[in-house]
């Protein structure tokens, strides 16, 4: 105990030194749990994009393109289905709810959905987070549009205000508008931290409302086209949609109820389980976790290497310090276990310091992370690789003692009590 | 019954060709306080190292009361010198970290002997302290210690714990003439209250007369000089 004190006075001695020394290994660490959370946060954010429902349905494509068309806003589909065969999955004994989803149409580099009520209502995220809206309401009109967080902010929309969706799928501005029926906005989203901000709703009646005086994808002529005051909710008669998402009644029919629509006779369907998909999906994206844990193995690897440098240096001015010590009966063992004490301090000082660091950092950053990046910081504060990074830090900060202990004591035994200078 | 007993003794380091210390027979009797004078680098240092335990003779004995060192580990020797000895440099006695108090607290958190045999070290440090006229600076750094009040403390740090034995490299050469005198009285007066034995080596032989015997080391060792 006395000896420990005795490392602590000498640190304190050499306080600007211990305490860069520290300040180097609590960085490691704190990068290493920062990295570690922001992955685990960010796997979260991925795989809980989309939860409550059992399957998504499409036209039969790929598992992963079925995904991310529908859940991250990302590619197209292949082909739609035909609104009997979602009515008939809808009405179907085992379901209990479905959503429709259509898409094609796009707004300033956001797509536009088109869905019903059921989305509003059933759609869950995160566990059992439903949409809120921060404005407004749902779109129930024709002409309603509802705004996810993100477009809302991006282009400053208000309630009420003209939006034009642009015909197709596009990155940036569109090239052929429906700039003949504006929509009008009735409410905006809450942020939800997924793709979900990043889409504008509309009634399923209002895809087609667009589209009604379109024939076989190509644009209304002057004489073919019909104003927007005279289309009528009677006319416009949905007859595809692009995907849909369904709940079971009870999940032990899921895989039946999933084989039963991927050998659907009527139709050539896919239906996946979203939550097996996203896994698969985040499995392939591991290496990217593989390079930035080693990176922070690194890091870690670099702090240890400051700590033996300043204790390597250290020695030489305290050569006189260590004759006293012998000359008081202190064995060249233990003149080594100072040295082993000190460098553990300087570590576990370290990683208590990266620590705190990193809970207050995330502790400050938490608002800012979930708003704008969509991380949301749920589960421990330090995972397993943490623990694994501190806890080797502390070990390995000890042992990397040993090398300027070793030196101390073949010192000690040669230089005796005089100090040979 | 002697303090120090060395019989036959040799020791060279490994570089040197000839003994650097090379002593037949030599005696301290318990309780003297012992001039050992010589030249710098004659072998005397040597010599308080070996009496310490620190290096170990090739050939001989050497006993320190009633323990031959010659025959113990180089573990044992640490031990005996932190429960028997005390020790006093030249200069830089020491631990720049730590204050007057913790610094002669130093040898008793080195040695649960001594520590035993003091029944309570906070009172007996700080007597020693006054008796050393080092009272008022107890809590000071050493570092902000003139190089006379220093050796003080260092003094306090080799009495604490009533050791059998003082060995003193020239303690007192960093010292002027009147702080010299004024340090070996303190020496010899806290020395005998604890019957302790002094092994005090020196190239400066104005000193002598203030001791019991002195003894000057190219008589009893027939060594290098």
């Amino acid at each position: 105990m006395f000896f420990l004190h005795l490392a602590w006075k000498s640190l304190w001695n050499r306080k600007i030194t211990s305490l860069l020394t520290v300040l180097s290994v609590a960085l490691s660490i704190a990068l290493v749990l920062s990295v570690d959370r922001a992955k685990r946060a960010s796997e979260e954010g991925f795989t809980s994009t989309i939860s409550g429902t059992d399957l998504i349905v499409g036209a039969r494509s790929g598992p992963l393109n079925l995904l991310l068309y529908t859940v991250f806003n990302m590619g197209n589909a292949t082909n739609n289905i035909s609104i009997e065969t979602y009515n008939y999955f809808k009405s179907h004994p085992a379901v209990e709810w479905t959503i429709p989803y259509s898409l094609g149409d796009s707004h300033r580099g956001f797509r536009v959905v088109g869905t019903d009520d059921s989305f509003y209502e059933h759609y869950r995220f995160r566990k059992d987070r439903q949409l809120e809206f921060a404005e407004g309401a749902k779109a129930q009109g024709i002409w309603d549009v509802v705004l996810g967080a993100d477009v809302a902010e991006k282009w400053n929309y208000q309630l009420g205000q003209k939006v034009v969706i642009a015909h197709g799928i596009t990155k940036g501005e569109g090239i052929l508008f429906h700039d003949d029926k504006p929509f009008r906005v009735s409410g905006i989203l809450k942020k939800t931290g997924t793709a979900l901000d990043r889409s504008l709703y509309i009634t399923l009646a209002g895809l087609e409302a667009v589209h009604i005086d379109w024939s076989n994808g190509a644009q209304p002529t002057r004489e073919s086209a019909i104003p927007q005051d005279q289309v009528r909710a009677e006319d416009l008669k949905t007859t595809q949609i692009t995907s849909f998402f369904l709940r079971t009644k009870s999940r032990i029919e899921t895989l039946r109820l999933q084989r039963e629509i991927n050998t659907y006779e009527n139709e050539a369907l896919s239906a996946i389980i979203p939550g097996v998909t996203l896994g698969e999906l985040w499995r392939g994206l591991e290496f990217v976790e593989a390079v930035l844990i080693a990176i922070g193995w690194l890091v870690i690897f670099v702090g240890l290497v400051t700590l033996l440098i300043a204790l390597l240096t250290s020695l030489n001015e305290r050569r006189r310090e260590m004759s006293i010590l012998r000359s008081l009966g202190a064995s060249p063992m233990k003149l080594a276990s100072l040295l082993v004490a000190e460098s553990f301090l300087l570590s576990a000082l370290g990683v208590l310091a990266g620590v705190v660091s990193h809970v207050f950092s995330f502790w400050l950053l938490k608002d800012f992370l979930e708003n704008q990046l969509g991380l949301y910081l749920t589960g421990a504060w330090i995972g397993s690789q943490g623990w694994l990074a501190m806890s080797m830090t502390v070990v390995l900060g000890a042992l990397v003692g040993f090398l300027p202990a070793v030196q101390a004591q073949r010192r000690a035994l040669k230089d005796g009590l005089s100090v040979k200078t | 019954m002697a303090a120090i007993l060395l019989k036959n003794l040799q020791f060279k380091y490994p570089s040197s060709k000839t003994w650097v210390v090379d002593i037949k027979d030599w005696q301290v009797p318990a309780g003297e306080m012992c001039f050992l004078s010589g030249p710098s680098g004659c072998g005397k240092s040597t010599l308080l190292e070996i009496l310490a335990g620190i290096q170990k003779e090739q050939a001989g004995e050497v006993w320190i009361g009633t323990t031959e060192m010659s025959r113990l580990s180089p573990q044992e020797r640490d031990r005996f010198r932190a429960d028997h000895l005390g020790y006093v440099f030249q200069s830089f006695n020491l631990i720049p970290y730590l204050n007057v108090f913790e610094n002669v607290q130093l040898a008793l958190e080195m040695s649960p002997h001594k520590k035993q045999k003091v029944a309570s070290p906070r009172a007996k440090i700080d007597e020693l302290l006054r008796s050393l006229g080092m009272s008022d600076f107890r809590d000071r750094a050493v570092t902000e210690l003139s190089i006379g009040q220093q050796q003080r403390v260092a003094l306090a740090r080799a009495l604490i714990g009533e050791p059998e034995l003082i060995l003193a490299d020239e303690p007192t050469s960093a010292l002027d003439y009147d702080h010299r005198e004024k340090f070996l009285q303190l020496l010899f007066q806290e020395a005998r209250k604890l019957k302790s034995t002094v092994l005090f080596v020196s190239h400066d032989r104005t000193l002598e007369k203030l001791f019991d015997r002195t003894v000057a080391f190219s008589e009893i060792s027939k060594g290098r000089t």
